[in-house]
């Protein structure tokens, strides 16, 4: 099912996450190792947008507590994961009822608001989505949030999910580093400016598109197209190729790049990235949309 | 001053302390009388080395020395990877993980895996390429282990510092034979130091807790060095004090040559000796302080320090201005 013209990227790509999925439908992290929920998600995107059928039950079936999916199934909760959880679902489950529930209970966390701290520059004192529940908020929960709840509630609008994406937003922004782009959530301490990184760059861009002309959205833009194979990894090359694939960018070296980064480290084997970088190739043909809002 | 440092750390990374936890844990005091009583006296090596050329004899000397057996046995090794800046001094020297790889093969270890959960960075793979630690693997029969990605077990807390009763953690290193850790020598503007003890903030998987692993710092970055250490003690440590860093560090500070390895089975005495080593009274270190006795030893008339004379090796790091106190006098 791989379909002639997928490059042979894609169809190594492919290959592998078939071999790595669990007898339990789910997909590990690393191969032979217990289902976890981002892995699980990614794949079933990833072969969904390959055009390979897939089954997805073990979300439906996932683990939850108090609404929220468990990272593993005797594990504890990751926001980030159940919010990537939550938008996936919306693009490849015919059952409108698991994106609806989960963006509910995404809507009951929030993180922790914090008074200001004299040895940073940012506003503690908004609130997005932490890692884990009654801690404080950081940039990659909240991007994939914020992604997830905008995208749900753009048919359905209601106050309390406008309000958590205004001030998600308003949190993602504050947060960005000053020479452009995002780290995991602290862009400056003891008076240093701290470096940005690929990875979180792309999905905070992912989470901003709609603000595209904001000038903290459009320094991030031109830091990631800037920096886009810096970070010579499968996540990096591939979160970058997406996040500037929304944005309407097509940078041919970032594909030669990852099947050149693919050959020589197989992405150490994380089956999330693997999933992320079949995602970047067969993505582009819609724009990826899953990853609108 | 310290005082304020803890509460800023507590606010810049967690805050409000008790409404987290759901099913990592269930709050709890903490009671020690379970923990077995530290040795009489706990051996440190101090080794010299001017530069990462030929360290593979040293180390394996250190080995010998501390009689640390690896035959037929698996091992992990933990460095110390957080970001990658050129010229920097922030992670482990490659070239060391390289030589204690190599050592322990050459001993007839029958595994040796390279096994690191980064805090900051879920990029694994880019910091393994970018630091040239893959280049120094290759040939190298040695895998590379994402910790924040293993399978996970909970485990309970051998101590409640943090109020947490257990935490999810990599089977990889619950099941290895033979643990080290290799630690970089660096202040840091939190702590006042990292080394041997706050190295195992790499084993706590970010898969399940983040990045960074808030739930450690939303208890007290003090308190999570001591649960942790008291839960997963090494079998040996080996810190990379060739180049340390000083100053405004884990991450922002300048390196500093300081020429020497420190090795030992106590995690306590390990950073007792580097502190002291860096110009920092181990008293005045929270974590380090509330550790001797309980978890190691830290006085000087409790470790028998073998090797290069600590003599040969005393300096006044440059430190954060809120950790200015930790200065041993006359440091």
């Amino acid at each position: 099912m791989t379909g002639s013209g997928s490059p042979p990227l894609a169809a190594s790509l492919q290959a592998t996450l078939l071999r790595t999925r669990n007898a339990d439908g789910g997909w590990p992290y690393l191969a032979r190792r217990q289902s976890r929920l981002e892995p699980t998600v990614f794949a079933l995107l990833a072969l969904h947008t390959a055009k390979y059928p897939v089954d997805i039950s073990p979300i439906a079936t996932w683990p939850r507590r108090d609404g929220l999916l468990l990272d593993t199934h005797a594990g504890e909760v990751n926001l980030a994961w159940h919010a990537q959880a939550a938008l996936v679902t919306q693009s490849i489950s015919d059952d409108r009822s698991l994106p609806a529930a989960f963006v509910e209970a995404l809507l009951a966390v929030k993180g922790a608001a914090l008074p200001q701290s004299p040895a940073l520059r940012q506003d503690d004192r908004l609130q997005g989505w932490p890692w884990t529940q009654g801690t404080f908020s950081w940039v990659e929960p909240t991007a994939w949030a914020t992604i997830a709840v905008r995208r749900w509630h753009r048919a359905r609008p209601t106050l309390d999910a406008a309000s958590r994406v205004v001030e998600a937003e308003r949190l993602l922004l504050d947060r960005a580093c000053a020479a452009g782009g995002w780290n995991y959530g602290n862009p400056a301490a003891f008076g240093h400016e701290l470096r940005a990184q690929v990875p979180t760059t792309a999905i905070a861009l992912l989470a901003l598109e709609p603000l595209r002309d904001h000038p903290v959205v459009m320094r991030g833009r031109a830091q990631l197209a800037t920096r886009r194979s810096d970070e010579r990894s499968g996540l990096s090359l591939s979160m970058a190729q997406i996040a500037l694939g929304r944005f309407g960018e097509r940078h041919l070296d970032l594909q030669a790049t990852l099947e050149d980064v693919w050959a020589r480290s197989e992405f150490l084997g994380n089956v999330a990235t693997i999933a992320l970088a079949l995602y970047a190739c067969h993505g582009q043909a819609d724009s990826y949309d899953a990853f609108a809002s | 001053m310290r005082l304020r440092a803890e509460l800023s750390r507590r606010a810049f990374l967690g805050g409000a302390a008790a409404s987290l936890l759901g099913a990592t844990a269930c709050q709890r005091t903490n009671d020690t009388s379970g923990l077995p009583p530290p040795p009489p006296s706990s051996d440190v090596l101090i080794l010299a080395s001017a530069n990462y050329d030929r360290l593979t004899d040293i180390v394996s000397r250190g080995l010998r020395e501390l009689r640390i057996d690896v035959t037929g046995r698996r091992v992990l090794l933990k460095p110390n990877l957080v970001e990658f800046e050129p010229a920097s001094a922030i992670n482990t020297h490659p070239l060391l993980i390289g030589a204690v790889a190599d050592a322990v093969r050459r001993a007839g270890a029958a595994d040796v895996v390279v096994a690191e959960g980064p805090g900051h960075r879920r990029d694994l793979e880019y910091l393994v390429t970018a630091t040239g630690l893959a280049d120094v693997l290759r040939d190298l029969p040695v895998r590379v282990l994402d910790l924040n990605l293993d399978d996970v077990r909970r485990v309970p807390l051998r101590t409640h510092f943090m109020g947490l009763d257990s935490l999810l953690l990599p089977v990889s290193v619950l099941d290895a034979d033979i643990v080290i850790s290799l630690p970089k020598l660096k202040t840091h503007h939190w702590a006042g130091m990292t080394c041997a003890m706050k190295n195992l903030f790499g084993m706590v998987p970010g898969a399940v807790y983040g990045w960074p692993k808030n739930v450690l710092h939303f208890h007290g970055i003090d308190n999570a060095i001591l649960d942790l250490t008291a839960t997963l003690r090494p079998h040996v440590t080996i810190v990379d004090a060739i180049i340390a860093m000083e100053g405004d560090g884990p991450i922002m500070g300048v390196p500093r040559a300081a020429g020497f390895l420190v090795m030992g089975r106590d995690p306590v005495a390990v950073d007792a000796t580097c502190a002291r080593a860096i110009g920092i009274e181990p008293d005045r270190l929270r974590y380090l302080s509330r550790a001797a006795g309980l978890l190691g030893n830290a006085g000087e008339d409790r470790i028998r320090q073998i090797g290069e004379p600590s003599s040969r090796f005393r300096y006044a790091f440059a430190m954060s201005p809120s950790m200015e106190g930790l200065r041993s006098s006359g440091g």
